[in-house]
């Protein structure tokens, strides 16, 4: 009986939102003001200039936010033995032939995200999924061991916050890039690190062994 | 019906589906799930705004959605280590 009150209720206020969306009257969004500044930025895609340029104060805070998650999975997970490898003569196979065509794509993604959809996050993630890949088929990646993962995850951070501080030495202000050539080559930087350092935490995030990298020892 | 109301109207039933569903069920992975279809719809509600009917689309929503869907990952990759958690010491 609750839950069909419940229910209603939902349905309702979603209908009601969608009224809202409906009639609410067309406002010009950002495309202006982002189309007359972005040639400051020397990247040419618009999504690109507003994540590591416009919104920049915002992405840096949202790659240290995956920073703290691999941190807080680290603190909290269970010891438990991992699981068996997927060690057949397919996977070992298919993840031998994938993860090169993975790195060069994202390295790819990487790139192109100056100008046409792509970019560090793009990047990272297909990164992280090659990881996850050489990981489930039994190749324990050294740079997740010990410190070397916890310095990964946390360089994109770091190397957000450097270029950000060392702009401020042309420019005088926090994350202001000084110009179009010097504004490309910043933001190429800081997304080549960041993307690296995003997929390391991803497959650390995958993984979520705690942060001794003793997993199975002591397990109840 | 527009493109931006079509999108829209999806956009909200996730919202909605997701928004029952973390109300509704009790197990934590559902909640998890639910709490995820429940964000792409707000995320897919941000890209149809950006929809312009004879125009590229308004950068600043995208770059925002981006920002949301890192955001959401991180998030429940701490939550399903969080359930892993509640359930490795319910069982000891």
């Amino acid at each position: 009986m609750a839950a069909a009150f419940l229910g209603g209720f939902i349905a309702l206020a979603c209908l009601a939102l969608f009224a809202a969306v409906l009639v609410a009257p067309a406002a010009p969004g950002l495309e202006a003001a982002v189309a007359a500044a972005l040639p400051e930025t020397g990247v040419t895609n618009p999504v690109t200039g507003v994540l590591l340029d416009f919104r920049g104060y915002d992405t840096l805070l949202e790659v240290a936010v995956i920073a703290l998650a691999v941190i807080g999975a680290a603190a909290l997970a269970p010891r438990e033995t991992p699981p068996a490898p997927l060690a057949g003569p397919v996977a070992t196979a298919a993840a031998a032939v994938l993860a090169p065509a993975i790195v060069l794509f994202s390295g790819y993604l990487l790139w192109t995200g100056g100008a046409r959809p792509g970019g560090a996050f793009q990047a990272g993630a297909l990164l992280a999924g090659g990881l996850v890949l050489l990981e489930i088929t039994g190749s324990r990646p050294w740079w997740r061991r010990g410190l070397s993962g916890r310095l990964g995850a946390a360089a994109g951070t770091a190397a957000f916050l450097i270029a950000g501080l060392g702009v401020m030495a042309a420019t005088g202000r926090f994350l202001d890039y000084p110009g179009p050539d010097w504004g490309y080559a910043v933001i190429l930087a800081i997304e080549a690190v960041a993307a690296v350092s995003v997929a390391v935490a991803l497959s650390a995030l995958f993984a979520a062994e705690p942060g001794d990298g003793r997993p199975g020892e002591g397990a109840p | 019906m527009t493109s931006e109301a079509l999108y829209a109207a999806v956009a909200l039933a996730l919202f909605g589906l997701g928004w029952a569903g973390l109300l509704l069920k009790a197990a934590p992975l559902r909640k998890l799930i639910a709490l995820n279809v429940m964000s792409l719809g707000a995320l897919m509600l941000l890209v149809a705004f950006a929809w312009r009917p004879d125009a590229p689309p308004d950068p600043v929503p995208h770059a925002l959605a981006i920002t949301g869907i890192v955001v959401a990952v991180a998030a429940t990759a701490l939550g399903l280590v969080l359930i892993r958690r509640v359930r490795a010491d319910r069982d000891r």
